[in-house]
């Protein structure tokens, strides 16, 4: 679970990067640590000769002990005792107890505690996963809690699997690295393939930071759909115009998973949410496509927020759901979108739910917060004439999100379509004013 | 292949992404390293003038950008520039040009890069920055049975933005380190 803390955040070392442990002064530290990561009783021999490596790059280490089966076959700095203590059991009862999934479901909380301990401290400036199956789930939890641009680099023959890999790569700079042969046998060649992670690794940790470019832009995230381009495309233009720059993020759940993300770590000075639907979905169905925690993170933060229903007129559903059968009975509207996907519309009672949940979450806000509706549409789909046009269902989300909402969230009724010029410019007014009376 | 030590071969579509291609070489050059840059894109003209050009990729797949362009086979193109830029790729290898390679792509042009870097022998420094390594199963058609390392950059390599300069700055550190750290 997240917290609400802005994490040390790529964005307090200005436009650097985070090259140096926080506090360390103006010159980067000689010595940089960085994490490994591996289940010694397999790996230990993999893990001993990244950490020689390491140091004769002028890396230090801090070697975290995954493993649970057998006795480590190198020094650790971390054991997995105190792994599994911070996972919250006792090390010799995951070993009796021979569950697998309780045993790995332990040490990926301790290793991503500790690792996050670590992050807190301001004391790794990247880490290295050495792992087989087994550790590369474990590994990619704890490598995920360090923001962007410290390196996280996993060495796992899961690379090249047909498996899971957008689970270990994650919603942050993941790198991963195929091995070729099990990297607990050790040969020439994955020894020179762990080389190639060590210096990736050293080459980041050691490097000096970019090139500073003058003054730091305040950065803006949007989202984006295909049906609300050409509102975000203009509000884009327009605060880029007035000198911000735009970071903008396709609304596809992983997509709102990674802005989110991207606020949580403080690299974000200010949010226009143009599209909003997986939230929508997300409420309606008991899923969370785009975060458990979508529409509240910019406002835990503080962080100057404007957002527009865009998309909340569209369920996506996969072929088979049930909610196409409903609409091909003639109780929802829809639209084809492709073989695979069709979108359907909510009703109108639906619709004023979500209105309720959004404004309940937009309600907890603690900085300046919007919600700019377009009253003739909320996406290229529900404007007149379109397919999932339906006026009374957009007013019906109009009336929950008043009914609930808290009087300090701006709200604004614009006589225009999500992407008509004019509501475009509304939306980027009202953000430009939330952002002055911030100031 | 002193020469070719801290030389490295970038790989890519300039005309989609040649100011992220043009940045990453500014990054190399002061890290001490050299680029190579062999231009993979189809459709338009880059911004710079690479070291190896698009046609030279196309005809070392025995055809040309000017049949590539009017052919209207866009799988067919793809192909082709597959073939040719992990032929130019490995050719620089075995000549001691170069000793690493990297690239930054989206669909398309990782499509291309993967199948470059994977032309090089297994040990040799290969870096893949792609949009798509977090989708689906998005690593393991970029890897194969090769060890190309794969990048996330969370975001869409388009416009040098500040994140885009992170994950940029840290593709060319990471490689240059590769060829750094690599026989010590």
């Amino acid at each position: 679970m997240p917290s609400r803390e802005r994490e040390d955040a790529v964005s307090d070392h200005d436009d650097s990067l985070p090259n140096r442990p926080s506090g360390s002064g103006e010159q980067p530290s000689h010595s940089p640590t960085v994490a490994v990561i591996g289940t010694l009783d397999t790996k230990g021999p993999a893990v001993s000769f990244a950490v020689e490596r390491l140091r004769a790059a002028g890396v230090l280490t801090i070697v975290i002990d995954t493993g649970i089966l057998g006795a480590p076959r190198a020094q650790a700095d971390i054991s997995a005792a105190e792994v599994a203590r911070r996972g919250g059991t006792d090390l010799a009862e995951l070993r009796r107890s021979r569950d697998r999934e309780r045993a790995a479901a332990t040490m990926t909380a301790g290793a991503a505690a500790i690792v996050t301990d670590l992050r807190d401290r301001g004391v790794v400036r990247g880490a290295l996963c050495l792992a087989g199956r087994w550790g590369t789930q474990i590994g990619a939890a704890a490598l995920q809690t360090l923001p962007i641009g410290i390196p996280k680099i996993m060495v796992s023959t899961l690379a090249s699997a047909d498996g899971a890999t957008a689970a270990v790569m994650g919603i942050r700079d993941m790198t991963m690295l195929n091995p070729i042969t099990s990297i607990g046998i050790e040969t020439e060649l994955s020894r020179r393939i762990i080389a190639n992670a060590v210096g990736a690794l050293a080459g980041i940790a050691t490097g000096p930071g970019l090139p500073s470019g003058g003054d730091r832009t305040s950065r803006i995230a949007q989202t984006m759909f295909g049906v609300t381009t050409r509102c975000a495309t203009r509000v884009r233009e327009r605060l880029e115009a007035s000198g911000f720059e735009v970071l903008t993020f396709a609304a596809t759940g992983i997509g709102d998973q990674a802005m989110e993300d991207m606020v949580q770590q403080g690299f974000i000075d200010g949010v226009v949410d143009v599209t909003i639907s997986q939230a929508g979905i997300g409420f309606l169905r008991g899923t969370a496509p785009g975060g458990s925690q979508r529409l509240e993170i910019a406002g835990a933060l503080g962080i100057p927020q404007a957002v527009a229903p865009g998309g909340l007129d569209i369920i996506v559903c996969q072929a088979g759901d049930p909610l196409i059968a409903e609409a091909e009975q003639g109780r929802r509207l829809m639209h084809k979108h492709s073989p695979a996907l069709t979108d359907v519309r909510p009703t109108a009672e639906e619709s004023w739910r979500v209105g309720r949940e959004i404004a309940r979450r937009l309600s907890t806000a603690r900085g300046p917060t919007a919600m700019v509706i377009p009253l003739r549409g909320f996406s290229e789909y529900s404007v007149p004439g379109g397919p999932l046009y339906d006026a009374e269902c957009d007013m019906a989300f109009v009336a929950g999100f008043r009914k609930y909402v808290a009087p300090f969230v701006r709200l604004r009724e614009i006589d225009a379509a999500i992407n008509d010029r004019e509501f475009a410019d509304e939306l980027t007014a009202t953000f430009l004013e939330l952002t002055r009376s911030q100031a | 292949m002193t020469e070719g030590i801290r030389s490295i071969a970038l790989v890519g579509t300039l005309d989609t992404k040649g100011n992220e291609f043009a940045f990453l070489k500014e990054l190399i050059k002061e890290l001490g390293g050299r680029a190579v840059v062999v231009d993979t894109g189809i459709i338009g003209d880059p911004p710079f003038t690479p070291d190896v050009c698009a046609d030279d990729v196309a005809r070392a797949a025995g055809t040309s950008l000017t049949q590539l362009r009017a052919g209207g086979d866009k799988a067919g193109a793809i192909g082709a520039m597959q073939t040719g830029s992990a032929a130019i790729v490995r050719r620089l290898y075995d000549e001691g040009q170069i000793s690493a390679a990297v690239s930054l792509g989206g669909g398309q042009g990782t499509l291309i890069a993967s199948a470059a870097l994977r032309a090089l022998p297994p040990g040799v420094p290969k870096l893949m920055v792609s949009t798509v390594a977090a989708v689906g199963t998005g690593v393991s058609h970029i890897v194969g049975d090769s060890d190309v390392m794969v990048t996330s950059p969370v975001v869409d390599i388009s416009g040098l933005n500040s994140l885009a300069r992170i994950i940029i700055a840290n593709a060319a550190r990471a490689i240059m380190g590769m060829v750094t750290f690599a026989d010590s």
